[in-house]
């Protein structure tokens, strides 16, 4: 009977710990990670989405009301919309066409010349983005101060700065030297990686250089290309820092204002004093819902089977 | 027993002590103030309180309260928009600063909100109050209730370059009785912008340099508006206006002066130290600024050049001009005032603060250091600062933004109306459409369009 | 690529004259941080400590330097130490455990890598308030962390997917926990991959703006960041003082950059996003 009994209690026990190596063991593990992500990450897409349909602004702050989708409405009656949305198409479409076309020149550039040169050349290109942006936006606006002080004002003799005069070329640049480094090192390794032999025969076929990288190279890069195209867009469509450090959306009230950063102001700063979360957060869930349908779709493009494979587990 | 007896005297004996000792030692009450400029000079708009703190506590030792008051907080020196930000989201966070600086209409946005707390039980109670010119007050006024305490007031001068009037032709009498001209509605906004066209093609300025207005929005725009015959608030209804007939008229005006290369295209840049860069280098003709940005310019961009002198030498001001003849000339104060949080837990002792605050010494020195007006009577008397003396005659002329808690989204219309006229986006016709949408849109029907 | 064209060496020039404008960009930083004026690049008038002035006084009613220094220290120092070991101990269960819901996890951390997180700033400011955690160096440090997670546990997983399984089994076998095998023998020999993740962690997070700019209001936890952006924002730009201040933000930033540049070029190429 005891002995039954010992043998019973210690299979339960058994299955218990089981249960516990499947379940605590994982669980431990992840419970931080999981704690922040759902607060930091899921909590905040529900919110967003709640947000939007309540009329929350300064003055209405201790009293929210529900209005359905009435912010929605508001936002498609702005007669300013058009301008916004044509502001987001023009900053992501120029600054994407420099990162990427500035990374692939840099990427096949510094590859064709002795490897010290081109790591030298890589390496400062990242110094924009490792250098804190407060300090980048630093040296982009006293560079372009007017004559006689900035370098841009003496060479091109103007009274004005820059940034006033030319907000989206200086908004395109500062943004795309910080972002084509991106593109430089995907397509580096990428070159890297190509069998040497191809290279040896284009050449024994008498390619010239030109002719190798448009043949051989270029194709072979078609799915990094794709991958920080399909990547960069979708980080530009919300990202506004340096737009707001830069012009903050000017000259004017909307020149170079792009949907996220005018969702920013709405719900977060306005000199008069009266922002607005209720319509901010609608701005916001727009930008939030492209934000997960277009990372999905990119799952699905980028072989999302092939990323995840089994985990090396033991055998029990 | 004994042992338990023993323990319960000492407990007793314990708990006495602990009951006493604070009331024996001082007590120490925080008060978080937050201030802002966001000019530089104006940073007696904490240091006053920082002073009046300690006399405050004198007073307090004298009398015995046991209470001691320490002040935290700080002086802004960003912008407005990150600083009411700040601000607002404090108010939301539950445990905003005791005292907050800003300009009087907010006093309707925030007590409206229910961020800040009605004064007039308060006010009585100081002999200081009474001293605060009359008018301030009703500049702090929301539904008939007080909601701050006026700070510093100013006005908003049309400056103008005299020498470079000078190289244009002008006499030394012609200069020095322009702002007679002006006030006199005998030199309207159409003579400023002939005689900054005529600058222009003669190349006496750059183009574009012929007059500037400040980079960013801000409650000048409501001003010049006004000086084109527009109205703003109905105070019998209580509502907003929009005067379409008065925004036509200034935003052609705007057009017409971006057209002749008077004004910059992209004057609304948003950055502050390019304007004064390039007026404090003599290159702008005729520019709209506040009697603030001459203390600005006297500590910070010409220090290095004679200070005062060469502003005086260089610069001159006057009321901004009407847009016909004979019209009255206006300029627009914009009084700042201290507010207390509704959810402050020490409001009399903040109150008191404040009264220590409004004295003429403090007063005096804030006025004269950031060339603001003062608030107080006396002070107005005392002071022998000749900026401020010369100016002070403008406010003759002031006029204040109405309370209404959507004045905020009107300004916000009416600036990007202003702002897409400049750039030559939409015509002077199809802004005020714009503007008149936008108002109707944001604030519905607590807006008159007329 | 293998074979070196013939005229390399125009090409060499080419890239000299496409990277000019950031060695121009550092070269201006550095004069003018050190010259009183400097019209373009060329010092106007002589050089002086003036411009250095905010290490020894506060200016214009900030907090003296100390603080902003100490809060991004602090900063930086706590977000990548957490990024590392929360990260890892995700990527490692993810790595190295079957449990159920594995898949789901695993596809929800890949989303929320290409997820652009600044779109969720206006509900984060809702949710740290609900917390208590608005205004508070904690509450920006939770929030910077979260953020960057899926990235770190992407990376872990990776680095632990590439280390032979072999030993740790036979700890398995020898009966040492899990918790045992993960912190004395993956981690080791992770090493690298914990030493580039958190190299990027520390970078990002240093330079981090828009996050305590928007949740932090009080100027006692303001990070360099806001220090500097406060003066940038300035009607008075006093453009040698802000380039002082810039260099001493900055200077963790250039001397590991002028260390370590293979090591950061390694770094940046394995995988970490822009």
């Amino acid at each position: 009977m005891q002995v039954q009994a010992r043998l019973a209690r210690e299979a339960t026990i058994g299955r218990a710990r089981t249960w516990a190596r499947r379940h605590l063991t994982p669980a431990a593990f992840l419970a931080p990670a999981t704690i922040l992500i759902v607060l930091f990450f899921l909590v905040p897409v529900v919110a967003t989405l709640l947000l939007s349909l309540t009329d929350i602004s300064t003055v209405t702050f201790r009293a929210p009301r529900w209005v359905g989708l009435e912010n929605y409405r508001y936002l498609f009656r702005d007669p300013f919309l058009p301008r916004i949305l044509l502001n987001t198409a023009r900053y992501v479409g120029l600054t994407l066409l420099f990162n990427v076309g500035m990374g692939l020149t840099l990427a096949l550039l510094s590859t064709s010349v002795r490897p010290g040169y081109g790591n030298q050349v890589r390496a400062l290109w990242l110094l924009p983005r490792i250098m804190p942006p407060v300090v980048y936006v630093l040296v982009w606006q006293g560079l372009t101060r007017e004559a006689p002080y900035g370098l841009v004002g003496i060479l091109t003799g103007s009274s004005r700065s820059w940034i006033t005069e030319h907000p989206w070329t200086t908004i395109v640049l500062a943004n795309g030297m910080v972002g084509a480094s991106f593109g430089m090192l995907i397509f580096t390794s990428a070159i890297r990686s190509m069998s040497p032999e191809l290279f040896y025969a284009a050449a024994v076929d008498g390619a010239t250089t030109w002719q190798t990288v448009r043949r051989v190279v270029l194709p072979l890069l078609r799915w990094p290309i794709l991958f920080v195209t399909a990547y960069q867009t979708l980080s530009l469509l919300t990202s506004f820092e340096y737009i707001l450090l830069l012009t903050d959306g000017g000259p004017g009230f909307f020149t170079t204002t792009v949907w996220s950063l005018h969702a920013y102001k709405l719900a977060l700063s306005n000199y008069y004093g009266n922002v607005q979360f209720g319509l901010g957060a609608a701005m916001a869930a727009v930008l939030v819902v492209i934000g997960v349908v277009v990372s999905v779709l990119y799952l699905r493009i980028f072989n999302f089977r092939a990323l995840i494979g089994e985990p090396k587990i033991e055998v029990p | 027993m004994d042992h338990r007896r023993w323990v319960a005297a000492v407990g007793l004996a314990a708990f006495v002590l602990l009951a006493l000792a604070p009331a024996q030692a001082q007590r120490t009450v925080t008060l978080v103030a937050w201030t802002v400029g966001p000019d530089n000079p104006s940073v007696t708009r904490f240091t006053n309180l920082q002073a009046a703190v300690e006399r405050l506590n004198r007073d307090l030792q004298r009398e015995g309260a046991g209470v001691q008051v320490k002040l935290e907080g700080f002086f802004d020196t960003t912008e407005w928009d990150p600083y009411l930000r700040r601000v607002l989201l404090a108010f939301q966070s539950g445990n905003p600063p005791d005292l907050v600086q800003a300009s009087h209409p907010l006093t309707a946005t925030w007590a409206a909100a229910g961020f800040i707390t009605a004064l007039d039980d308060l006010i009585p109670r100081y002999r200081q109050f009474a001293d605060v010119v009359e008018s301030l007050w009703d500049a702090v006024r929301y539904r008939g209730k007080i909601w701050g305490i006026p700070q510093d007031t100013e006005a908003r001068p049309l400056y103008f370059n005299k020498t470079l009037l000078k190289q244009l032709g002008w006499t030394d009498h012609q200069i020095a009785s322009l702002p007679e001209r002006i006030t006199k509605g005998e030199f309207t906004w159409e003579d400023v912008l002939t005689t900054a066209r005529e600058a222009v093609q003669k190349k006496v300025v750059e183009s574009g340099k012929g007059y500037y207005h400040r980079p960013r929005p801000g409650p000048d725009f409501l001003q010049w508006y006004r000086s084109f015959g527009g109205r703003d608030f109905d105070a019998g209804s209580g509502k907003l206006v929009f005067t379409r007939e008065a925004a036509l008229r200034y935003f052609r005006w705007l057009r017409a002066a971006v057209d002749a290369s008077v004004l910059e295209r992209n004057r609304l840049d948003g950055d502050w130290s390019r304007f004064h860069q390039t007026v404090t280098d003599g290159k702008v003709l005729f520019f709209s600024g506040g009697t603030w940005n001459w203390a600005e310019w006297e500590q910070q961009w010409v220090a290095g050049k004679g200070g005062q002198d060469w502003l005086f030498a260089n610069f001159g001001f006057a009321p901004h001009p009407t847009w016909r003849r004979g019209g009255r000339p206006i300029t627009l104060s914009q009084p700042q005032a201290y507010m207390i949080s509704a959810a402050s837990k020490n409001k009399p002792l903040a109150m008191r603060l404040l009264a220590y605050t409004t004295v003429p010494d403090l007063d005096a020195k804030h006025a004269v250091g950031s060339a603001h007006l003062p608030v107080l009577r006396t002070t107005a008397r005392l002071i022998r600062d000749r900026f401020l003396r010369e100016v002070s005659y403008l406010l003759t002329y002031t006029t204040f933004q109405p309370p209404h808690p959507d004045l905020p989204r009107w300004q916000d219309a009416l600036f990007r109306g202003v702002s897409a006229v400049e750039a030559g986006q939409v015509t002077p016709e199809q802004a005020v459409d714009l503007v008149a949408a936008e108002m109707q849109r944001a604030i519905g029907d607590k807006v008159v369009i007329e | 690529m293998p074979l070196l064209p013939p005229r390399w060496r125009l090409l060499v020039l080419v890239l000299a004259v496409l990277t000019l404008p950031i060695v121009t960009g550092v070269l201006w930083l550095l004069l003018t941080g050190w010259f009183d004026v400097v019209h373009g690049l060329l010092p106007v008038g002589g050089g002086s400590l003036e411009n250095w002035r905010f290490l020894w006084t506060s200016v214009g009613g900030r907090p003296p330097l100390r603080i902003p220094l100490m809060n991004s220290l602090i900063f930086a120092g706590v977000v990548a130490t957490l990024e590392v070991v929360i990260a890892s101990m995700a990527g490692y269960a993810i790595a190295r455990m079957a449990f159920p819901g594995r898949r789901g996890l695993l596809g929800l951390v890949l989303v929320l890598h290409a997820f652009p997180a600044v779109s969720l700033l206006i509900a984060i400011f809702y949710i740290l308030r609900i917390l208590g955690l608005f205004d508070t160096l904690l509450g920006v440090i939770l929030v910077k962390v979260a953020l960057e997670l899926p990235l770190g546990i992407w990376l872990m997983k990776g680095f632990f997917d590439y280390l032979s399984w072999e030993i740790e089994m036979a700890a398995l076998v020898d009966g040492m926990s899990r918790w045992g095998v993960f912190w004395r023998i993956a981690l080791p020999m992770a090493r690298p991959g914990l030493l580039a993740l958190g190299t990027f962690a520390l970078l990002s997070a240093w330079g981090e703006f828009i996050l305590p700019f928007t949740l932090i209001v009080s100027s006692q936890r303001w990070t360099m960041a806001m220090y500097m952006q406060s003066f940038l924002s300035e009607a008075f730009t006093d453009f040698g003082m802000m380039a002082a201040v810039g260099l001493v933000y900055a200077a963790p930033v250039l001397i590991l950059f002028a260390l370590g540049q293979r090591y950061l070029l390694n770094i940046y190429t394995g995988g970490v996003k822009g």
